[in-house]
């Protein structure tokens, strides 16, 4: 799947007079935001994986139909923050509508522990997803040795990754060859995370601001 | 989705210094504490 390297932002394509292109937006949405709100869900409102797959489905379902997430205003906060708060609320009213519920507050997470608080919870899995998303754009734009040498090392998920020159005798290039097709395809990642990052951001300062968040650098 | 491994991995490689242009080059990742990893990396 080939795409241009500036994305428009999904959040603004939200308001196209065109079906499709709306459409397109709100799956490059969910594809990022659904296993973040099932997570928060589970762990901010104590929801089984069960009930928490169902109410982010509901959730979702709600925003489309109510218009939510088109009145986001860039202004006000980043994205991510925007639809956490509408989540709190959704979770509230569904509690309070839904008699096997309880109605009381959601866990406070603030306690001093070692638990990861329920914020931390969502921008970790909103990083994986957005990660996840990435590799898969790679995966798309480059279905060639590349691509496998970077998937043998940088995607492997042994404890114990191979070294450059097993992976050169598996390949069969040289280890510097290796060394190149790595360099290239962590800049390329790095470029196609930035491009779904761009997607998912309304502004540029948005989108800057969580480039640092992500990355630790200034782009 | 990505498991926690390899996501830390990338998060680091991808905020090693680039040195294209430099007479540089990362030959191979050596070790990991923590979040620091320790490059290999030789002058051309």
């Amino acid at each position: 799947m080939a795409f241009p390297d500036t994305r428009q932002s999904a959040l603004l394509r939200l308001r196209n007079g065109d079906e499709s292109v709306r459409r397109q937006s709100w799956e490059a949405i969910i594809a990022a935001y659904w296993s973040p709100v099932q997570a928060y869900l589970r762990k901010r409102w104590n929801e089984s994986e069960e009930d928490a797959a169902d109410l982010t489905q509901a959730f979702f379902l709600s925003a489309l139909e109510k218009g939510t997430l088109v009145s986001y205003d860039p202004a006000r906060a980043a994205f991510r923050t925007y639809l956490r708060t509408c989540l709190d609320r959704f979770a509230i009213n569904f509690r309070k509508r839904d008699r096997r519920r309880p109605t009381a507050a959601p866990i406070d997470f603030d306690l001093p522990g070692p638990a990861e608080s329920p914020d931390a919870v969502f921008e970790r899995e909103w990083i994986r997803g957005l990660f996840s998303l990435a590799v898969e754009d790679l995966r798309n734009l480059h279905d060639d040795i590349r691509f496998r040498v970077f998937l043998a090392y940088d995607l492997n998920e042994s404890e114990v990754r191979p070294t450059y020159a097993e992976l050169a005798m598996r390949f069969g290039i040289t280890t510097e060859t290796i060394t190149n097709y790595l360099a290239a395809m962590r800049r390329q990642f790095r470029k196609t995370l930035l491009t779904r990052l761009r997607e998912l951001t309304a502004t540029e300062r948005e989108f800057r601001s969580e480039a640092r968040a992500i990355l630790g650098v200034d782009v | 989705m990505l498991p926690d491994s390899v996501l830390e991995h990338l998060r680091n490689v991808i905020e090693a210094p680039d040195l294209d242009g430099t007479k540089y080059e990362v030959i191979e990742e050596l070790g990991r504490g923590g979040n620091l990893q320790s490059p290999s990396s030789r002058g051309g």
